[in-house]
């Protein structure tokens, strides 16, 4: 057996990608760039700060008239969407405005005003039109779904794991433990679990650098909470999403029901509590 | 012999951080030659001595707006002109030791983290010790944690190796690019 561990910094993080197969290194390299490359690739189509972006040009364009858009951001705009129901609005990526107005995001010179809210939004599996001028940012479900695709092209025959900050996904999870960063110390320390699914992402504020924050859609306002939530799912994508609507929502467990995962609230004392 | 004593304080220290784990983390990923090969497959590579100047160090950092803390540049040149830089970072709370391949014309073609050290508060000037012996030689490399973590929640902006790259696309433009 042998074991590649590669990591470059790519979504705004370090993105690491660990190896093991019966195969020589030149092999997991090759399988390691294969998958950095989908990586880059779909940062190429989802990231709100390119301005030359494939969700950019949606953003500037789709209010004026239907816009084409890939599979790949029909797939995460379409389970955008359905968790926008099932978290009854918790989780909406169309906070974008509001985060250009507190400087968090770019503006690409298309400032929106007033707000509107994702049931402005009508996605077809090869379309997309807003009813009225909004902006859409993927940075709470986008990492996941990058993850989950590095890992599919890494492919079959190989223990994988993939890890972007935090949000991983694992090719053989069962009976493997992971560390989760406690909010207590500032992500200094870390607790041990068994791994529950596929897939596990943490949000929480104790990481957020500077100004950055983690926007109640809501309210418009920064989440106050000093808790950490850590969401397993079967995919990276919906456990990255799920953790936001896990952390703003009063109640989220039948939310989390629906999608069949499962979670670790973590308290700033450092008491763990299922959910 | 005051020196030899405080080194030798200073690894009784770092083996402190052994026994922590959980306090600071550092992570070895691909070694030169694989990230050669990641960076730069099927280039042949030369090593070139480049040592900056004073006047240089400092043109640099005015330009790039990042300090420039070494005045030698590990660096291999391609038949092509493009280049492989080897080069370490300081973050707030990480060391990192990274590659960076520039084309001839002295753009970006990839990045890869070599060594990833995450360190807080006091534990830093120990970190920072510990670099000077790492990469010394084969077998001489002092590993903090050996554990192989799989680690959730840890959102560490890669903001330093960007500057890290600002400061090498402006070391190219002022020297390499002439070398």
């Amino acid at each position: 057996m042998n074991t590649l561990r590669q990591c470059r910094p790519l979504l705004g993080t370090y993105v690491e990608i660990h190896l093991t197969a019966d195969e020589d290194d030149d092999a997991l390299l090759d399988r390691s760039m294969t998958a950095f490359e989908e990586i880059q690739r779909l940062q190429r189509l989802m990231s709100f700060h390119d301005p030359v972006s494939e969700l950019t040009r949606i953003n500037q364009t789709a209010h004026l008239g239907e816009v084409e858009i890939s599979h790949d951001l029909w797939r995460v705009l379409a389970f955008a969407g359905d968790l926008f129901e099932a978290s009854g609005g918790y989780f909406d990526p169309t906070i974008a405005p509001e985060l250009i107005r507190r400087g968090l995001l770019p503006d690409h010179g298309n400032t929106v005003k007033g707000y509107a809210d994702w049931s402005s939004v009508s996605l077809t599996e090869n379309s997309i039109r807003f009813s009225a001028p909004l902006q859409i940012d993927l940075g709470g479900i986008a990492k996941g779904y990058a993850v989950d695709r590095a890992l599919h092209v890494l492919g079959s025959g190989v223990d994988a794991t993939v890890n972007a900050g935090g949000d991983l996904a694992m090719a053989h999870w069962p009976g493997r433990d992971v560390e989760i960063r406690t909010p207590a110390s500032g992500g200094r320390e870390t607790v041990r679990v068994p791994m529950e699914n596929c897939a596990l992402a943490t949000s929480a504020t104790y990481y957020l650098a500077g100004e950055q924050v983690i926007l109640d859609p809501y309210y418009m306002r920064p989440f106050p909470g000093k808790q950490s939530v850590s969401i397993f799912a079967k995919s990276c994508m919906i456990a990255d999403a799920l953790t936001k609507a896990a952390l703003l929502m009063p109640d989220p467990a039948r939310a989390l029901r629906e999608y069949g995962a499962s979670g670790i609230i973590i308290s700033l004392e450092g008491h763990l509590k299922r959910v | 012999m005051q020196r030899r004593s405080l080194l030798k304080t200073l690894l009784l220290a770092a083996g402190g951080l052994c026994a922590s784990g959980s306090r600071a983390s550092a992570k070895t990923y691909l070694t030169v030659e694989q990230a050669q090969k990641s960076l730069c497959k099927g280039l042949a590579l030369r090593p070139m001595e480049i040592a900056l100047t004073k006047e240089q160090m400092k043109s640099i950092q005015a330009t790039s707006g990042v300090r420039v803390r070494n005045d030698k540049v590990n660096a291999w040149k391609a038949a092509d002109g493009s280049w492989f830089i080897v080069d370490q970072i300081l973050g707030k709370h990480e060391f990192i030791d990274m590659a960076v391949a520039l084309s001839a014309a002295g753009k970006v073609k990839g990045v890869e983290i070599l060594e990833y050290r995450e360190s807080y508060g006091h534990e830093i000037i120990n970190v920072k010790w510990l670099a000077q012996f790492i990469g010394k030689g084969p077998g001489k490399r002092l590993e903090i944690d050996k554990d192989v973590k799989n680690i959730s929640g840890a959102t560490l902006s890669s903001v330093h190796v960007m500057e890290g790259v600002n400061r090498l696309t402006e070391t190219w433009a002022q020297v390499l690019r002439n070398s």
